[in-house]
């Protein structure tokens, strides 16, 4: 049964313990352990899992059996200060206390005392921290995020110890009472955008937060659009170089994935590793990504358009091959396209649920023996499976899961409208996506920002990977806090060290 | 075979109307009755034409109207 | 939502676009027809009018801030001159959007999709734009900040990659027959230049701080530069014939050949005009959907962008009854209805607004 109202403990111990009993009924988990201050009854509450008992052993129990020998009533206060218990709060409601047992504290409760205490000794069983699957790198830190907010939010103190690093945190969800922390570096990022995400954040009103594309979805700017606008991962490095940028990031307790706002399109086209590697690589490396995510979307549109509308653009000796190719295939381009295109996502869909092992090798061998007996059927062409192929290569470029998936899923309209509408009907998605991306913003910070040619130096780690030593200023989100390095960072040897 | 495509028309005109005038306060009347005006002259323009191809187009009017003024550049017409 | 704000960058692009999407199409042959291997000087000389179009326009921005031409027609007439003013000049605009629309999607049946009905064309012409339009000013403005230099490249790179094809003694000789022949070519470049005067609906969006001025001279000098590199390619190319081309620059784009390859690159160019006319048909479909809100003293245009989408598509078809007659009426109905509205209009405008302020001042 709900209640609306926050009940403050009473002074009586047996009304406390009746009134929590009543809230844990039916709890089979929940103990209520009797044992006496001296004088004093006393209880604690605890969730069996969720806690250490032999921590509650050794540093609750024992050293309160030690002070059996006194006489006369022991307060509350006294009783803290003999605790080796850190770190303690003390609560005063009863929502209070449910909330603190929720979290796999121990509370403890003493007659005669309107508060209680609740002691911090939640442990449970977590995830070592591994190497992140959907995200790893050559070069780089091989941590990822996992389920425990606390452990999570450790990792990133750890790249940014300052105090200037922030942690708010929130509970959202009825039933989950789920915490979720947004992290900021106050001075780099502009204070409208934190209040905005609270506010956000705070509207929620739902009856429990399980992952953070919940929450995603629940603040994003344009629920509509197929476009993330907002960026999620599950290394603390990438968070951390976030924050740095002046973004914030948002952790939620239950799940490795973070949040991280505001997003614009090319952050969704970086990688980690860009920024790891020399620079050289880094911006070889980026215009293959950028140029292979073009492919991505527009590639198999393309090939159905020319093969349809515009076959003199073919050279000459490539288009007798193709035409022989496709002499007994009965489809039009078109269908033949699309065909492919859904048989490949399936495949790929199919890979994605077998067991490690065989995983891998079903989606190859399933890819080129379809596409093989495909062929040898009649049903397709050879240029065709190329084109699928290719594409699909393009597709895992994308280092963003999410927007990998969107332009996956975008090809379609666009086959389609090739199909029917050769170079005019790709030409005319183009444009309908591009309107669509100009317009969308994520929390006020426009999702396209090359118009940014009066200010050259955003160019610096969108087109290219300028060195370490050139970037000097920070992308700009709202306000603008320019510098994050001084001046004249290139080195050399005559700079810093000694010169031989 | 005209019957259908003056009913596909129409269905247009009242497709983009419905989601127009829906999507505009019932307060903003001036920016409804716009909205009703502009579709029902596109609408009635569309329907002239399905039914008289040839009608004379605005061209025509206006070639009349400013005669006097391009005949000085193009006398030949 | 604040108001969105364009860049200088983005309005010089913006007005480019508008203007140079067909311009580049048909300008050759006209030119030809009259000036024959003059044809090159006749946008210089068309260009005085654009520069002329943007001072209006700017100066009568500064002396009614903030407002469209509609809005100081409105304004500067009162209620009942001011709103049969406004009116010729959205007829004048709807008339021109409902051509150029034509024209483009006369060029892409005849160039891409002979087999597909015109009027399906120019729905998703019309379609692809309104959204665009329906997003906003700023959207129009990204989009033309992207597509205007690639135009401009490409126009460029065709140019580049004929050379080896040229006979440059076409140009010879040089105003052999006097001005004359250039002046009269001049005549249709000069209408489009006229064009410009729609700067004045961009003006209101303009973020603080950027000169307008200067983005729509440097546009005006970008169109210039354009109309003067299509026509010598043609001139080079084609000599005196390109008076009989329909599409003479496109025509010349057959010619590319790199290495064997990258021949009939045509497509990707058309593709890129294509582009290009979106941006063009977008800015006058804001153009008129503004000027129609503003006339009617609505406060905000959106909703009215669909059903000003569907008079464009029904005034595409009703303008010419072929491609001909189309081309007919440019020299013809287009001038003179292009010198009322875009010429004598705004110089009338220009001229109450001084005598107006002079007035206020003593």
């Amino acid at each position: 049964m709900q209640t609306n109202e926050d009940v403050i403990f009473s002074a009586r111990l047996q009304e406390n313990i009746s009134h929590l009993k009543e809230r844990y009924a039916d709890c089979f988990d929940v103990v209520f352990h009797d044992f006496s201050c001296g004088q004093t009854p006393a209880v604690i509450v605890y969730f069996m899992g969720l806690t250490d008992s032999d921590m509650i052993n050794r540093y609750i129990l024992e050293p309160t059996l030690k002070q059996l020998s006194e006489d006369g009533g022991i307060t509350l206060g006294d009783f803290c200060k003999c605790l080796p218990v850190s770190s303690y709060t003390m609560i005063q409601t009863m929502d209070q206390a449910v909330m603190e047992i929720g979290d796999g504290n121990v509370v403890l409760l003493m007659d005669g005392e309107e508060r209680a205490i609740s002691l911090y000794l939640a442990k449970w069983e977590q995830r070592s921290i591994t190497e992140p699957e959907a995200e790893s790198v050559v070069r780089g830190p091989r941590e990822g995020f996992i389920e425990t907010l606390m452990v999570n939010v450790s990792m990133i103190r750890r790249k940014l110890k300052s105090p200037d690093l922030k942690m708010k945190s929130i509970r959202i969800g009825r039933f989950s009472q789920t915490e979720v922390v947004v992290a900021f570096v106050s001075g780099i990022i502009e204070s409208s955008l934190v209040t905005e995400i609270e506010s956000r954040l705070s509207r929620i009103n739902i009856d429990g937060i399980l992952e953070s594309g919940m929450i995603e979805e629940l603040i994003e700017d344009n629920p509509y659009s197929p476009f993330p606008q907002l960026q999620s991962t599950e290394r603390p490095d990438v968070v951390a170089a976030n924050l740095l940028e002046g973004r914030a990031a948002i952790l939620v307790e239950g799940t490795p994935i973070a949040l991280i706002a505001p997003a614009t399109i090319f952050t969704f086209l970086q990688s980690p590793e860009d920024h790891y590697q020399r620079y050289y690589i880094g911006t070889a490396i980026r215009w293959l990504r950028y140029f292979f995510a073009f492919i991505a979307l527009i590639g198999p549109s393309f090939y159905v358009a020319i093969v349809t509308y515009h076959q003199e653009m073919i050279p000459t000796t490539l288009l007798l091959n193709m035409t022989k190719s496709r002499e007994q295939i009965p489809f039009p381009a078109l269908v033949e396209a699309l065909l492919m295109e859904i048989t490949f996502e399936a495949l790929r869909e199919a890979g994605v649920r077998l067991p490690k092992q065989i995983g891998s090798a079903v989606s190859i061998v399933g890819a080129l023996v379809i596409g093989q007996a495909a062929i040898a059927a009649g049903l397709v062409s050879s240029p065709m499976v190329m084109v699928v192929a290719i594409t699909g290569i393009a597709s895992f470029l994308i280092p963003h899961f999410a927007f990998g998936i969107t332009v996956r899923l975008l090809r379609f309209p666009m086959m389609l409208l090739a199909g029917f509408l050769g170079f005019f009907g790709l030409m005319m998605g183009i444009t309908l996506i591009l309107t669509h991306l100009f317009a969308l913003r994520s929390f006020g910070v426009p999702y396209v920002t090359l118009s940014t040619v009066s200010n050259l130096s955003q160019l610096k780690d969108i087109l290219v990977r300028v060195p370490t030593w050139k970037m000097n200023t920070r992308p700009r989100i709202g306000v603008w806090n320019r510098y994050r390095q001084g001046a004249n960072q290139r080195p050399g040897p005559g700079r810093g060290g000694r010169r031989r | 075979m005209i019957v259908l495509k003056l009913l596909g028309i129409t269905l247009l005109f009242v497709a983009v109307f419905i989601y127009d005038f829906s999507s505009v306060d019932p307060k903003k009347k001036k920016e409804r009755a716009a909205i009703a005006v502009i579709t029902f002259a596109g609408w009635v323009v569309a329907v002239m034409l399905l039914f008289a191809p040839g009608l004379p187009g605005p061209t025509e009017w206006i070639n009349q109207v400013t005669k006097p003024i391009w005949v000085i550049f193009y006398p030949e017409g | 939502m604040d108001k969105e704000k364009v860049s200088n960058l983005q309005l010089c692009l913006m007005m480019y676009l508008m203007i140079g999407g067909t311009s580049i199409l048909v300008v050759p042959s006209f030119t030809a027809m009259y000036a024959k291997q003059d044809m090159w000087i006749s946008p210089v000389i068309g260009s005085f009018f654009g520069f002329f179009s943007v001072t209006v326009a700017w100066l009568l921005y500064r002396r009614n801030p903030g407002l469209t031409m509609i809005e100081q027609t409105q304004r500067l007439f009162g209620k009942w001159a001011g709103s049969i003013l406004g009116i010729v000049f959205l007829l004048f605009q709807i008339d021109a959007i409902g051509l150029i629309t034509r024209e483009y999607a006369e060029f892409i049946v005849q160039a891409f999709l002979p087999k597909t009905p015109l009027v399906m064309i120019i729905g998703c012409i019309v379609l692809t734009c309104s959204f665009a339009v329906r997003s906003g000013v700023e959207v129009i403005g990204r989009f033309a900040q992207i597509f205007g230099p690639i135009f401009l490249c490409f126009v460029l790179a065709i140019f580049l990659f004929l050379l080896p094809e040229y006979r440059f003694s076409n140009m010879l000789p040089i105003l052999g027959t006097g001005i004359k022949p250039s002046l009269k070519g001049s005549l249709e470049p000069s209408v489009w230049f006229m064009e410009f005067i729609f700067i004045s609906s961009v003006y209101p969006s303009v973020r603080k701080g950027d000169n307008g001025l200067k983005g729509g001279l440097f546009a005006v000098f970008l169109m210039m530069i354009t109309m003067v590199i299509t026509n010598f390619t043609c001139l080079f190319l084609f000599g005196e014939s390109t008076a009989n081309l329909t599409f003479p620059f496109l025509s010349a784009s057959r010619f590319v050949n790199i290495a064997d390859f990258f021949s009939h690159v045509e497509a990707i160019v058309m593709a890129l005009w294509i582009l290009g006319g979106f941006a063009q048909i977008s800015m006058w479909y804001y153009t008129l959907a503004l000027g129609t809100a503003q006339w009617l003293r609505i406060t905000d245009f959106r909703p009215l962008v669909f059903p000003v989408g569907l008079l464009i598509g029904v005034f595409s078809i009703w303008v010419a009854k072929n491609f001909q007659q189309m081309l007919h009426y440019f020299p013809t109905g287009g001038t003179g209805s292009s010198i009322i509205a875009l010429l004598l209009l705004p110089i009338l405008l220009l001229l109450v607004s001084l005598v107006r302020r002079g007035g206020a001042r003593k």
